[in-house]
C-alpha cells in the first residue's frame, strides 16, 4: 500500500487526480441528462443502463479523487460565487421538480411547493446561516 | 473544474495529460453515440441452457420436440426437430439464432431453423369446432384491484406482471374491471402472467385475415360455430391475431461460426413480420445429424437504416406522448 501512495505522489499523482476530474464532471452531466431522460420517458435508460451502477462509479471516481488530493496536498477554495455550474444545477432540480409534479393535480402542486420551500427556508436558516 | 488549470504539471506530464483528455473526450463522445444507437435500433436477447435447464435466467421458453414433450437434455436426434418459443417486445430486422453444442457432439450438417409469429396460445393445433352444445367455457376478466391488473380464468387468477405484458398480449385497456382484494381473492392464485405465458382457456381470438372467431381449450384452438352467440357473452374484446402469422415463415441453414467452440448460427430476415400480430416467434430447428446442444440463443435485432430510424424516432414520441397525455 505504502509503495502505491509514494508512486501517486508528485506528477502522476497530479495528472490522475486532473483527468478524473474530467471524467467526474463528464459523468455528472451524464447522469443529470439520464435523468432527465428517464423522467420524461420512463424505462428508456433504465432498460438498457443501471442508475446505481452509474451512481457507485462516480462515487468511486470521487472517492479517488480524495485520496489523490489528499496525498498530494492539493487544496482549492470553495468561491462563493455564482458559477455556470450552479446556475446549470438550479436548471437541473427545477426540471427534475418540474417533471415529478406534473401529474399532480393544482392543488397538490400548491401545497407540495409551498412545503418544500418552507422546508428549505427552515434548513437554510438554521443550519447554512448558522 | 478551475482546480485543473491552476495544478501544474511538467512539461512531459503536461503532453500526457492533454493527450489524456483528448482520449476521454473522445471516448465519451463514442459512448453516447452507442447509447443512441442502443436506446433507436435495439436488441433483444434470449438464451437457454440444457446444463441448467431449470434455471430461471433461461429466457427461452420451453424447448420442446413436435410432439410437444420438453427437451431438457439438449439431445436431438437426426431428422428431429427442436421447438421453441421466444418473446420479445417490439418490431425487428432479424433474428440471430445461435447453438452451441457440448465437446463431445458431432457436427451439425444440413440442418436448418425456420420462424412463425403470432401469440404463443393462437399457435395451438385446432380443434373441432365449439358448437352451442359444448359451450360451457367461463370467459376470462380483467379485474383491477389496489393498482394491479389481474386475469381470470376457470377459478384461476393471474396478476398480470407489467403495462408491457399487458399490452403485448393484445388485451384492451377498456376491459378491464373495477374489483377487490374480496372477488379477486376468491380465485385460486396463480404465479405472475408474463411475456412468457400463453393466454389461458377461454380467451377469443379473432383472425383477422379469415374473420372466424376461436377460442383456447385444452391447449387447442376451437372454432366458434355460432360467434354470434358467443361474443354477447365474454367480459372481454376477442385479441386479434393474424392466421397468416402462422403460413408465413422465414428460415435460414445453420453454419459453423468462426469461433473455437462447436458454435452453429444463421440470420433470419423477419423484416416482413413486422406486420404480422403477435408476441411470440416459434422456431423449429431441423437437424440432419445427431447433436447434443448445450446452449441456445437468439438475439433480435434492428437493422441501421433510415426506415429503423424513423420508426424508432414515432415509437419515441407516442412515448413521451402516452407519459404526458396518457394513451
Amino acid at each position: 500500500m505504502d509503495k502505491i501512495k509514494k508512486i501517486l505522489i508528485g506528477d502522476l499523482g497530479i495528472f490522475l487526480y486532473k483527468i478524473l476530474n474530467d471524467i467526474l464532471l463528464l459523468l455528472i452531466i451524464s447522469y443529470a441528462m439520464l435523468l432527465i431522460s428517464e423522467g420524461a420517458m420512463p424505462g428508456l435508460v433504465s432498460a438498457h443502463l443501471s442508475f446505481t451502477r452509474l451512481t457507485l462509479i462516480i462515487f468511486v471516481i470521487l472517492g479517488m479523487i480524495i485520496y489523490l488530493g489528499k496525498i498530494n496536498e492539493i487544496n482549492f477554495k470553495i468561491e462563493n460565487k455564482k458559477t455556470a455550474l450552479f446556475g446549470g444545477l438550479v436548471i437541473f432540480y427545477a426540471v427534475l421538480i418540474i417533471n415529478s409534479l406534473l401529474k399532480f393535480a393544482w392543488w397538490e402542486i400548491g401545497v407540495i411547493t409551498i412545503a418544500s420551500v418552507a422546508l428549505l427556508y427552515y434548513l437554510y436558516k438554521n443550519f447554512i446561516e448558522s | 473544474m478551475p482546480v485543473n488549470n491552476e495544478l501544474q504539471l511538467n512539461e512531459h506530464w503536461q503532453k500526457i495529460y492533454k493527450i489524456s483528455r483528448i482520449f476521454v473526450y473522445v471516448a465519451f463522445i463514442l459512448t453516447l453515440l452507442y447509447a443512441c444507437y442502443l436506446v433507436l435500433f435495439p436488441s433483444a436477447s434470449f438464451t437457454f441452457s440444457f446444463k441448467n435447464p431449470d434455471s430461471s435466467k433461461n429466457t427461452i421458453v420451453s424447448p420442446r420436440d413436435k410432439n410437444g414433450t420438453l427437451n431438457k437434455n439438449g439431445k436431438v436426434k437426426s431428422g428431429d426437430t427442436l421447438v421453441f418459443d421466444t418473446n420479445p417486445i417490439g418490431d425487428f430486422s432479424e433474428a440471430v439464432v445461435k447453438f452451441t453444442l457440448e465437446k463431445k457432439s458431432g457436427p451439425v450438417q444440413n440442418s436448418s431453423v425456420s420462424t412463425k409469429r403470432s401469440y404463443r396460445s393462437f399457435f395451438y393445433p385446432e380443434g373441432e369446432k365449439l358448437t352451442n352444445a359444448d359451450n360451457n367455457v367461463e370467459y376470462p376478466k380483467l379485474l383491477s384491484s389496489a393498482n394491479s391488473v389481474f386475469l381470470t380464468s376457470q377459478g384461476k387468477i393471474w396478476p398480470i406482471a407489467d403495462v408491457a405484458t399487458f399490452e403485448s398480449m393484445g388485451f384492451n385497456w377498456n376491459d378491464v374491471q373495477k374489483s377487490n382484494s374480496e372477488e379477486t381473492g376468491s380465485y385460486e392464485k396463480q404465479k405472475l402472467f408474463t411475456l412468457k405465458s400463453p393466454q389461458p382457456d377461454g380467451i377469443v381470438f379473432l383472425d383477422k385475415s379469415s374473420g372466424k372467431y376461436y377460442v383456447i381449450k385444452n391447449e387447442t384452438k376451437r372454432e366458434l360455430a355460432n360467434p354470434e352467440v358467443v361474443l354477447p357473452n365474454l367480459n372481454m374484446h376477442p385479441i386479434t391475431a393474424d392466421g397468416k402469422g402462422l403460413n408465413t415463415e422465414e428460415m435460414c441453414q445453420l453454419k459453423k461460426s468462426f469461433s473455437i467452440f462447436k458454435k452453429y448460427s444463421c440470420i433470419i430476415p423477419i423484416e416482413k413480420m413486422q406486420s404480422i400480430i403477435g408476441n411470440d416467434y416459434q422456431f423449429k430447428a431441423g437437424f440432419g445429424s445427431d447433436v447434443n446442444i448445450q446452449n441456445a440463443n437468439v438475439t433480435f435485432k434492428k437493422t441501421f437504416n433510415v426506415k429503423n430510424l424513423k420508426s424508432a424516432i414515432s415509437i419515441l414520441k407516442l412515448r413521451l406522448t402516452a407519459n404526458y397525455y396518457g394513451q
